[in-house]
């Protein structure tokens, strides 16, 4: 994995090891400076070894947590990488012709001429086609083989002439192949299963070799014949071997047959043809990749229209391009790939000078995209220029140059960064869990040491000591427990991607379990660091004790901190400010005193300078800023500033925040005043920290359009999510905490007044309710995991509309079948098959799928993308069932009535979802066909006139386009299984500019008789239509079979996420422990007055119960909230869904967390039991 | 009629290598209503009698009766429940429950006895009037002064009527006129109701205002006036 966050990977990991190194040297300056502290703080660790344990257990699920998701991010990317490289091999570039049309004589040799002169090793030329084949010795079928016939350049003229009707200019002066080694002449050696290496040379006439899974799906072995099924005829060919994988063979989990290339042109009557050019870059499979854009920059430049270039460079020339793109250049937000080409363009236009560089730029799609994108971005580019240059772009390129592999693994490496990214999203509620829980054990291990703390003060001990004495302690912990998380976490990880298997793995794709070093590094040294940075926190905070109170271990846990005046913040800011000048001259002091050791400590302070001054400086302006925010008023002026700004950025996250930072403004504000109308300290600021608390969770509650209104569309992150999540949650736990004594009420007027065990309730009660800090935090903790959890639950819940209402993705069909070569008469094929009965067939409708680029009609936006054209026939347009979520109200009211308009007028068509800009930020990205403007949200009577152009590849030389008038667009549903979603528009065959197109890949939708099994059909058709190489699928198994991968995704989602709950149930059994601890004189005294030894067992468990519910309750109740909000959203675009609550699933969910917190703290309240009154009335 | 019987009464305390006898063989009884307080140095014995006399710890040998119930025969329920309704604790630090107020902590034993809440609020403020903290019945023991905490603690010994109180240096942590105010309200009671105390204290005072004075030394009784 290369990046994470947006930041390279690399950066991060040297980033840790730089503060690995820094944290290491601090330690060790200090140990040395003091070893009496650091030997005081790290003595307690070897001491309870029970309680160091539970310690690393507490602190380690951070670590758990990041690494278990890294190990995920990085098993996707090996995933992706290794199945693409796999499938690719040697291949680097893959050149076609635009259009899919057969290479010319000039463009061969342009190709190959080319290659000869950069870093190429390889080159190899190809026609390929799917067949249906026959295994003759035992009948074995695969409806769709890929038969590739290669031919390699050779300078031998026995070989041309053994080669008759390979094109002549193919290899004509080519000198690559003197540059082969011996393997690489067939692209990576070929082996058979036994190892020996075999040649493409070495075949005989129709021979071939199979692939692997090719060979097991055929059950094939070597002298096998096999007929090939053709539009015309049958042609036997023989195996002569099975391949491992690898080289040429390479082809993951298809099914591919490797052949000459003259047998395999016969066979198609393409003698002469070429369809494709694979090259090889020098080096080795992988190494090859790092000439990948030189080879491309330099085959395209070779290879492109260079006037057309030129009328590009005139076109931009003659605009505010320039001026557009510079300003594009400075904005923060830019990408490093968009600097990368936008620089590139700029560079040219600002010389004036018409660079390769330029000409190999534009000539790169994507490179083209962002000049496209940005320009059609800004309001001040001339009109028609976007329009002129999509028009001239498609006649630049007359080859479509692929670098493949690259591209591959620049998608590998995007899917495993969102990958872990998402993961690290929904984790990070677990880890911001796992951190308050780092925090908890810490305070609390203070709170045990309290007095022994207080006395160290009084005896002349620093508060700087303490903090050092607990940071020391706290770094060992850290130390070990970011070891054993890592190892858990990959352990997790492991557990994980079987869930992951289990959702995508197939054939195709297999997926190993990968954890790298680096990414250990990352998890172990992260995991480190955030442990070392709350350890210090809430050192500082244990630190500030008050000495009185902790020698006489009064109830106050911490005192508050004492008050520092303004002059005394000020001159430390000022002091901060000369740091460097105060260090150098600590060095000269220590040189004129003439100590070594404070020399080498002041000139290490030297060289953390750049670490601690900004630090020390950020520190100081906190001091003095908290101090003015706490009056409240400036938050009332940053705050309503924040929301403004927002509206105008459409920044969601920034309007949310200025919303809350007014609200808290607000609170802070109303305490002054309370105060100064002179109410009561407690009434004051439980009045104020209810109004805060309950109006954040009211505006963080709100449906998420409510303000729309008012703001217009906003855009959200995923992250709005956390910090949503994490606002609402510590809001009411704000409330509830601050009204604690109306929890307490409640709890007595309610279970309190059950006869038997008012006395164990009431101290079950009253204990937690007391404590706020930490019942408050344990509360925060399972809250926000339980509703990250019940918001699964919920969703998941939504999708089953798919299965519940099937029509709306089948369409009303039984069987899709695909078929490689068109069947001109389906029905009577059916009608003559002794294997089918032509009565179980009620409707047999067709759609001819035409692979296209298409755009908008006066949109902004020229560029054209990728737009499948699914042209169908008229049944189909009578017959299907899908639906609309919006359609043109002229058109008719219903689908029918959508349908019928489509089969009276060929020039209108119906859009499918995809080509709606999604709202959610966690979709995937659709990188075919968009319409502007359009929201997903909007109702049918908003509908604006949407007119397609639309280029057909067969079309795409010529530029004949058509236009489309686009009338209703599909129901969400329909493709919500499909997890690429492509674009695509459905019109009727009636079109005319479709009735000359090349008749291609059909599929065939239909309809059984009631009580037919489409299953006992399909094998059926496959094995009639096998010469059409026809696939047919079951299409409610189709349904079950993308709702079983979305659950697997969901439960794999869901276990990550309930790592967090082993955090609360952790947090449990800390806080039973010491609270067994703190009030053992209490359960003394309890047992004196007649408490018996279960009735104090019964008390911790419920006492462990009642923390636990609290947080499941606040958990599952604003789960509920905020997935009521997301199921508004989505009914908004899905018609027909139901909001259900999932209630077997939540009871699952409060039932497992209940228990596993009872077993947490099951031990302490056991050993409570056990404590023999006398002894423990005796403990002070 | 001895309320409390006991007999050879050993207690030893070991720890590591170290064994300490505590009580070697005292034998004592108490009358119905007695007031008697055992008094001694520190380190004689008091409280781990104390400790022992109310089943609060174990002896090593020996025989204790309560109320005619030899209590070394009686399981940890049944002593616990014996405790709760038969007796009645005071001690030096009050060890009031501080996430409790007043009132709830003088309800907790008629809780623990099975007695409904509403009976329970009843009584415990009946008791608190009685020993004259009706006002702050709904505070909580930080918010109320050493003396009051301990008639917080009176009350509680007091609310569920117990035959027996055991007070374990109940004016120890007190000054001079709470210490007169909580002897005042004990002899009151002791009077009034005629329930048994047995108080352990260092205090002559304390000792004056008793009918009895045990003196312990060394793990044995020295004297009984």
């Amino acid at each position: 994995m290369q990046e994470l966050f947006g930041l390279s990977t690399d950066s991060i990991a040297w980033a840790i090891i730089f503060s690995l190194g820094i944290t290491a040297t601090l330690v060790t300056v200090g140990v040395l400076r003091n070893p009496i502290i650091a030997k005081m703080g790290v003595r307690n660790i070897g001491r309870r070894p029970a309680q160091t344990s539970l310690i690393v257990l507490g602190l380690m699920l951070s670590t758990v947590i990041i690494s278990a998701s890294l190990g995920i991010g990085d098993t996707v990317y090996s995933s992706i990488r290794n199945t693409a490289l796999d499938s690719m091999g040697h291949i680097d570039e893959e050149i076609t012709v635009t259009g899919g049309i057969p290479f010319s004589e000039e463009q061969i040799r342009i190709v190959t001429q080319t290659a000869e002169k950069t870093e190429v090793d390889g080159i190899i030329y190809r026609i390929d086609k799917r067949f249906p084949v026959i295994n003759k010795a035992n009948s074995r079928t695969e409806s769709r083989m890929i038969i590739r016939g290669y031919q390699t350049p050779t300078t031998d003229q026995d070989s041309r002439n053994s080669l008759d009707g390979f094109p002549d200019y193919a290899y004509a002066d080519v000198n690559i192949c003197r540059r082969w080694n011996s393997h690489s002449c067939n692209f990576g050696s070929i082996k058979n299963l036994k190892g020996s290496v075999l040649s493409l040379e070495s075949l005989e006439p129709y021979e071939l070799y199979l692939n692997r899974s090719a060979a097991s799906t055929l059950g094939a072995k070597e002298g096998d014949k096999l007929d090939v099924i053709t539009n015309e005829s049958r042609v036997e060919f023989t195996v002569a071997a099975v391949l491992r994988e690898g080289g040429l063979a390479s082809g993951g989990g298809r099914k591919v047959a490797l052949t000459r290339y003259i047998d395999l042109a016969k066979i198609l009557n393409r003698e002469g043809e070429i369809d494709w050019i694979g090259i090889s870059n020098t080096g080795g499979i992988e190494e090859g990749l790092v000439f990948s854009d030189e080879v491309t920059g330099a085959l395209r430049l070779a290879s492109i229209n260079q006037t057309v270039g030129k009328q590009i460079f005139v076109s931009l020339q003659n605009s505010t391009a320039l001026n557009i793109l510079e300003t594009k250049l400075i904005d923060p937000l830019i990408t490093e790939e968009e600097t990368e080409s936008l620089s590139v363009i700029v560079s040219a236009l600002e010389q004036s000078e018409l660079s390769d560089q330029f000409l190999t730029t534009v000539a790169d799609p994507i490179a083209f995209n962002h000049l496209m994108t940005t320009l059609s971005e800004d309001q001040s580019v001339e009109e028609g220029l976007s329009l002129r240059l999509g028009i001239l772009w498609t006649q630049l390129n007359e080859l479509e140059i692929n670098p493949i592999k690259s591209n591959s693994l620049a998608i590998a490496e995007r899917a495993s960064t969102s990958v872990t990214t998402l993961f690290s999203i929904f984790g990070s509620f677990s880890i911001i869990v796992g951190l308050l829980l780092i925090f908890l054990v810490m305070v609390l291990l203070a709170a045990s040491r309290k007095t022994e703390m207080g006395m160290a003060r009084a005896i002349g001990m620093k508060r700087s000591h303490l903090m050092q004495m607990f940071v020391y302690e706290g770094s060992v912990y850290a130390l070990i427990s970011a070891f054993v998380g890592t190892v858990i976490g990959s352990l997790v990880g492991i557990a994980l991607v079987g869930l992951l298997r289990q959702a995508i793995a197939t054939p195709d794709f297999v997926i190993e379990y990968t954890f790298t070093f680096k990414s250990i590094l990352i998890a172990f040294g992260g995991g480190f660091l955030l442990t070392v940075i709350t350890v210090t926190a809430s050192a500082y905070r244990v630190s500030r004790l008050n000495i009185v109170v902790a020698i006489r271990g009064l109830n106050e846990e911490l005192a508050s901190k004492a008050y520092v005046n303004w002059p005394t913040r000020g001159k430390r800011l000022l002091l901060s400010f000369i740091l460097p000048i105060i260090a150098l001259g600590n060095i000269f002091k220590q040189i004129r005193a003439l100590q070594l050791s404070g020399m080498l400590i002041a000139l290490i302070k030297v060289v953390l300078l750049p670490l601690t001054w900004p630090i020390l400086i950020m520190k100081n302006i906190l001091s003095m800023f908290f101090t003015v925010v706490a009056q409240g008023w400036p938050l009332l002026i940053i705050g309503p500033l924040l929301v403004v700004t927002s509206i105008g950025a459409d920044n969601g996250t920034g309007f949310n925040l200025g919303v809350s930072l007014v609200i808290i403004g607000i609170g802070l504000l109303l305490r002054k005043v309370l105060i100064f109308v002179q109410i009561s300290k407690k009434k004051t600021t439980r009045i104020a920290t209810t109004f805060e608390g309950l109006s954040l969770l009211i505006f963080w509650g709100l449906p998420f359009t409510l303000l729309e209104p008012l703001t217009g569309k906003l855009n959200t992150t995923p992250d709005i999510f956390v910090l949503g999540g994490v606002t609402m949650v510590a809001s009411v736990v704000w409330v509830i905490m601050n009204n604690n004594e109306v929890l307490l009420w409640f709890a007595n007027l309610t279970i309190g007044k059950i006869t038997g065990i008012q006395a164990v309730l009431k101290t079950a009660i009253a204990y937690p309710v007391a404590s706020t800090f930490r019942t408050g935090l344990t509360i925060s903790m399972f809250g926000i995991v339980i509703f990250t959890l019940t918001i699964f639950a919920v969703l998941n819940n939504i999708q089953n509309v798919a299965r519940e209402q099937p029509t709306r993705v089948t369409g009303g069909y039984d069987i899709k079948a695909d078929t490689l070569f068109p069947i001109n008469d389906f029905s009577q094929q059916v009608a003559a098959s002794s294997l089918l009965d032509s009565k179980d067939f009620v409707v047999t409708a067709k759609s001819k799928n035409i692979q296209a680029i298409g755009r908008e009609i006066d949109a902004k936006e020229t560029q054209f993308k990728s737009l499948l054209i699914r042209s169908v026939d008229d049944n189909y347009l009578k017959t299907t069932q899908l639906q609309f979520s919006h359609y043109n109200p002229q058109y008719g009211s219903s689908p029918r009535d959508i349908w019928n308009s489509l089969l009276s007028d060929p020039n209108l068509a119906v859009a499918s979802n995809s080509i709606l800009p999604s709202g959610d930020p966690f979709g995937p990205t659709n990188r075919g066909f968009q319409a502007e403007d359009r929201l997903p949200d909007a109702e049918s009577q908003d509908w604006e006139l949407l007119q397609l152009e639309i280029l057909p590849e067969d079309k795409q030389l010529s530029g004949e386009s058509l236009e489309l008038t686009v009338i209703a667009v599909i129901d969400s549903v329909a493709d919500s299984l499909d997890f690429q979603q492509p674009s695509y528009v459905i019109t009727s065959d009636k079109q005319s500019k479709l009735q000359d197109l090349q008749e291609g890949r059909n599929s065939y939708f239909i309809k059984l008789q009631p009580g037919v099994n489409a299953d006992d059909i399909t094998p059926l058709m496959e094995t009639v239509f096998l010469p059409y190489g026809l696939a047919a699928t079951n299409t409610l198994s189709q349904i079950d079979a993308g709702l079983e991968t979305q659950e697997a995704f969901n439960k794999l989602f869901q276990g990550f996420m309930s790592l967090g709950i082993v955090v609360g149930v952790v947090a449990i059994g800390v806080l039973s422990i010491r609270a067994v601890v703190e009030r053992r004189k209490i359960i003394g005294t309890m047992r004196a007055i007649g408490y018996k030894s279960r009735m104090i067992a019964f008390s911790f468990l419920l006492e462990a119960l009642f923390i636990t519910l609290l947080g499941v309750i606040i958990g599952v109740g604003l789960g509920l909230l905020t997935a009521s909000n997301i199921f508004r959203e989505i009914s908004r675009e899905v018609e027909g869904v139901k909001f259900s609550i999932p209630v077997l699933n939540l009871a699952a969910i409060i039932f497992i967390t209940s228990i596993a917190a009872l077993i947490s703290s099951f031990l302490p309240a056991r050993q409570a039991s056990k404590i023999y009154p006398a002894e423990a009335l005796r403990y002070e | 009629m001895a309320i409390v019987s006991a007999t050879n009464i050993h207690k030893t305390y070991a720890s590591g290598d170290l064994a300490v006898r505590a009580l070697r063989g005292v034998d004592i009884e108490v009358q119905q209503g007695e007031m008697v307080a055992i008094m001694g140095p520190s380190g004689c014995g008091k409280t781990t009698l104390l400790n022992c006399l109310s089943g609060l710890d174990n002896v090593n040998d020996g025989n204790i009766s309560i109320g005619g119930k030899a209590i070394h025969e009686l399981t940890d329920d049944e002593i616990s429940e014996f405790r709760a309704k038969f007796m009645g604790f005071v001690f030096q630090t009050y060890n009031l429950l501080p996430v409790l107020t007043a009132q709830e902590n003088v309800e907790l034993p008629l809780l623990v006895s099975g007695v409904s809440t509403k009976i329970a609020a009843k009584k415990a403020q009946e008791q608190l009037e009685l020993v004259g903290l009706l006002d702050r019945a709904n505070h909580r023991p930080a918010e109320l002064s050493g003396g009051q905490q301990q008639r917080v603690a009176v009350a509680r010994s007091l609310v569920n009527t117990p035959e027996i109180i055991w007070a374990d240096e109940p004016t120890g942590n007190l000054d001079s006129q709470n210490e007169q105010e909580i002897m005042d309200l004990i002899c009151d009671m002791n009077k009034q109701h005629k329930q048994t105390f047995v108080l352990v204290t260092h205090s002559e005072t304390v000792g004056a205002r008793t009918n009895r004075i045990i003196r312990m030394s060394d793990g044995l009784i020295a004297s009984d006036s």
